[in-house]
């Protein structure tokens, strides 16, 4: 397969692209395959994220997921030299956060690199000449509603438990990282689309751009079906995690007034599990260390 | 350039530029004694959103670009002739005291006022179609009218369904048969109707005729309930493209002697506005905002830098209007010019173009000035346009469709999902579709920020 050949998996950003999106800024988007950013050249479009543009990338032998900034690249005249700069300064600021946390389930940084992006054709050779590239760790593996999915349809992952229960553990730990780092750092954006499962059964963050700064940020993110309350971080950060697993383990399609249904939940997977999960989901642990300490084990 | 074209001494159907034969007759083609047409018969002017823009930003620039005819226009002089085609529902549901007998009285007034240089073409339909008279005349409407309300009175395709594809179908043909006889005589095309339609899906199937017909095209709802959506998904990109409400339908009366009225104002054909953006601006999207609302998109400009707007015909005394969007280059200066707007068209016999400067205000220094309301609410009124074309709101859902189905995701978001994209098939309104299915369909995945009381 050439590097302008299509790859299969681009078909389903093509469609997340007409079902969310624009067809168009898909289109713009595919013409960046065999381009050079930043010393990357572009293979393929692998994803299109609220913030970054997610490509797949070759130097030499390495390979890379190559993030730029996402914006709304087929309708030049809604953004300027300000939204332009803003999400450069997101993208840095997502690659202190790749660095800041190397040991995590978020990808590693390979390289934090600026060049020219060719989408900003109609700009001056400054702006154009000055876009930054998030080189990250290629991460094999599966979003997490299509994994739990995968596995309560087969046999050999009966003991739902089990691994439920350690990818749960899991992520509270790396929450727990997240907080102790000064100033508090809290991963306010879970959604399934966020969380993959490795094809070595671990779970990894794929988006730093999801975590919240206590106190040097006044804006936390988050999708709104997945953390429909408001306030503190911490609740904020734990009600995603339990809408997300909600939504992974009943094949939800959730929004922001979607209800829980706790019985519904125990029929998938263990009472007490459940238990955690519904009051997760319905904002009930207000700190980390109460959702570590009513985790069943 | 402004040639006097050359027309058939025959039938007066124009030549093209250069031949001094008519091809079809072989006779030497008549000049025709161009019109005294005043100096500036239009007016145009660009009122921006904003008095003042800063220097050094490239900030988006919104305006509002006005046309009218200048007040002195000898209308009597300049006006051309026109063919009225008008589609009429005569299904059941306008077999009612305050529908049928007021549509016959409408049409009869309209009839009975319709001024020299206008033809007539009157189409029913029900689950039949029926041509009532076909490119008749003024004098001969006038003369026949009587007998033409008799014969619509005894029509035997009367007060069944409402199947408007067949009545369509008459009517491009009628517009196409009268335009082989007189190409210069201008088409106009409105459509009245006071229900759902029976036959939506046949219906839109007409929208690439329409589209391609190269008359305007508009359409009246007649009483309350009344397929907006529908009639809209149908004209599509048509010039012309109004779809207006007679809610109260005694107002039928005034609307068609308006109908009348407006057909027999035509003053300018052939009109083709063309913007040209200066060097560092990136054109955003320009929208016609009066008489009939729709979007250009910038993805769609050919040239990118200088589009090209078919706009059909200009009527005398009515105010167009058109809207347009851009981004400055990153650092303009005072007097900076976005760029020109160009507006070609056919009046009196020979082509005309009107040229202005678009000026910005851009101020050394300044801060962006308060917004204009007039211009702010012309934005907001046409907001919805850039995603509310039907087809692409079903692309979309559909595009959901085929993700949940791949991905064997949750049943009920499949079904909402489905009923969506029935209903807006069935020329339902996305605002009219049930609040708790549309939020179940349109569940949003992506990120967005909220404020945080902190730690």
């Amino acid at each position: 397969m050439s590097e302008q050949d299509p790859h299969p998996d681009e078909a389903a950003v093509e469609r997340y692209a007409r079902a969310f999106l624009r067809p168009s800024l898909f289109e713009r988007l595919r013409s960046l395959k065999g381009a050079t950013l930043g010393g990357w050249t572009a293979v393929w479009v692998r994803a299109i994220g609220s913030a970054g543009v997610l490509l797949e990338a070759r130097k030499g032998e390495a390979r890379a997921v190559l993030k730029m900034p996402h914006l709304p690249y087929d309708r030049p005249a809604t953004f300027g030299a300000a939204e332009i700069r803003a999400r450069r300064e997101a993208l840095l600021r997502e690659a202190e956060m790749l660095r800041r946390f190397s040991d995590s389930p978020l990808p590693s940084l390979i390289e934090l690199v600026t060049g020219e992006n060719p989408l900003l054709a109609e700009r001056s050779a400054a702006l154009r000449g000055g876009e930054v590239y998030l080189a990250m760790e290629p991460i094999a593996g599966r979003a997490i509603d299509l994994e739990v999915q995968a596995r309560l349809r087969h046999p050999e992952f009966n003991q739902v438990g089990e691994w439920l229960g350690r990818w749960i553990e899991d992520v509270l730990s790396f929450l727990k990282h997240l907080r102790r780092t000064p100033p508090g750092h809290y991963y306010t954006d879970f959604k399934p689309s966020q969380v993959l499962v490795a094809a070595e059964g671990q779970i990894r963050i794929v988006d730093a751009g999801g975590i919240a700064r206590a106190g040097l940020e006044m804006r936390a993110p988050v999708t709104r079906a997945y953390a429909p309350g408001t306030g503190d971080l911490e609740p904020v950060s734990l009600q995603a995690l339990g809408r997300t697993l909600y939504a992974a383990l009943l094949n939800k399609v959730l929004h922001e007034r979607s209800g829980i249904d706790e019985p519904l939940l125990a029929t998938v997977c263990p009472a007490d599990l459940a238990h955690w999960i519904s009051k997760a989901a319905q904002g009930a642990w207000s700190t980390i260390d109460e959702a570590i300490a009513r985790l069943p084990l | 350039m402004n040639d006097a074209r050359r027309s058939c001494p025959d039938d007066g159907t124009p030549i093209e530029p250069g031949y001094r034969f008519c091809p079809r007759c072989g006779r030497e083609a008549a000049v025709p004694a161009p019109v005294d047409v005043p100096a500036e018969p239009f007016r145009i002017a660009a009122t921006w959103e904003r008095a003042r823009y800063p220097e050094g930003v490239d900030s988006m620039v919104r305006a509002v670009l006005a046309l009218e005819s200048t007040p002195d226009l000898p209308i009597e002089r300049l006006r051309t002739e026109s063919h009225l085609v008008l589609v009429l529902d005569v299904s059941g549901s306008m077999n009612v005291p305050e529908k049928y007998p007021l549509l016959r009285e409408a049409l009869d007034l309209l009839m009975s006022h319709l001024e020299e240089g206008l033809y007539l073409t009157v189409v029913l339909f029900s689950t039949e179609s029926q041509i009532l008279c076909q490119g008749v005349a003024a004098p001969e409407v006038r003369r026949r009218r009587s007998a033409l309300l008799a014969r619509m009175d005894e029509s035997p395709i009367r007060f069944q369904e409402t199947h408007l594809r067949g009545g369509l179908d008459l009517a491009v043909d009628a517009v196409r048969e009268f335009r082989a006889k007189r190409k210069d005589v201008v088409p106009r095309l409105y459509v009245l109707t006071d229900g759902q339609l029976t036959d939506p899906e046949r219906a839109y199937a007409a929208r690439p005729e329409l589209e391609r017909l190269g008359a305007e095209v508009h359409s009246f709802g007649f009483g309350r309930d009344f397929a907006f959506e529908s009639m809209r998904r149908i004209m599509g990109t048509s010039p012309g493209g109004t779809v207006k409400h007679i809610r109260d339908t005694q107002d039928v009366l005034e609307r068609f002697q308006r109908v009348a009225q407006v057909t027999a104002s035509i003053v300018a054909t052939e009109v083709v506005l063309q913007m040209e953006f200066a060097e560092g601006v990136i054109p955003g999207d320009v929208f016609s905002h009066r008489p009939a609302q729709r979007l250009w998109p910038a993805s769609e400009f050919r040239p990118p830098r200088a589009p090209r707007f078919e706009i059909g015909v200009l009527e005398a005394e009515r105010r167009y209007a058109w809207a347009f969007e851009a981004r400055l280059p990153e650092d303009p200066r005072p007097g900076f010019r976005l760029g020109k707007i160009r507006l070609a068209y056919r009046q009196g016999g020979r082509d005309h173009e009107l040229a202005e400067w678009l000026e910005v205000p851009v101020a050394a220094g300044a801060e962006e000035g308060a917004a204009d309301p007039a211009v702010a609410s012309v934005f907001t009124s046409l907001e919805d346009l850039r995603d509310d074309r039907i087809e692409t709101q079903i692309a979309a859902y559909e595009a959901r469709i085929e993700i949940c189905r791949a991905e064997r995701r949750d049943p009920e978001y499949l079904r909402a999902l489905e009923e969506v994209v029935s209903r807006l098939r069935a020329g339902i309104a996305k605002e009219a579709i049930d609040e708790s299915l549309l939020r179940a369909a349109d569940a949003d995945p992506s990120t967005c920020t909220i404020d945080h009381w902190g730690e």
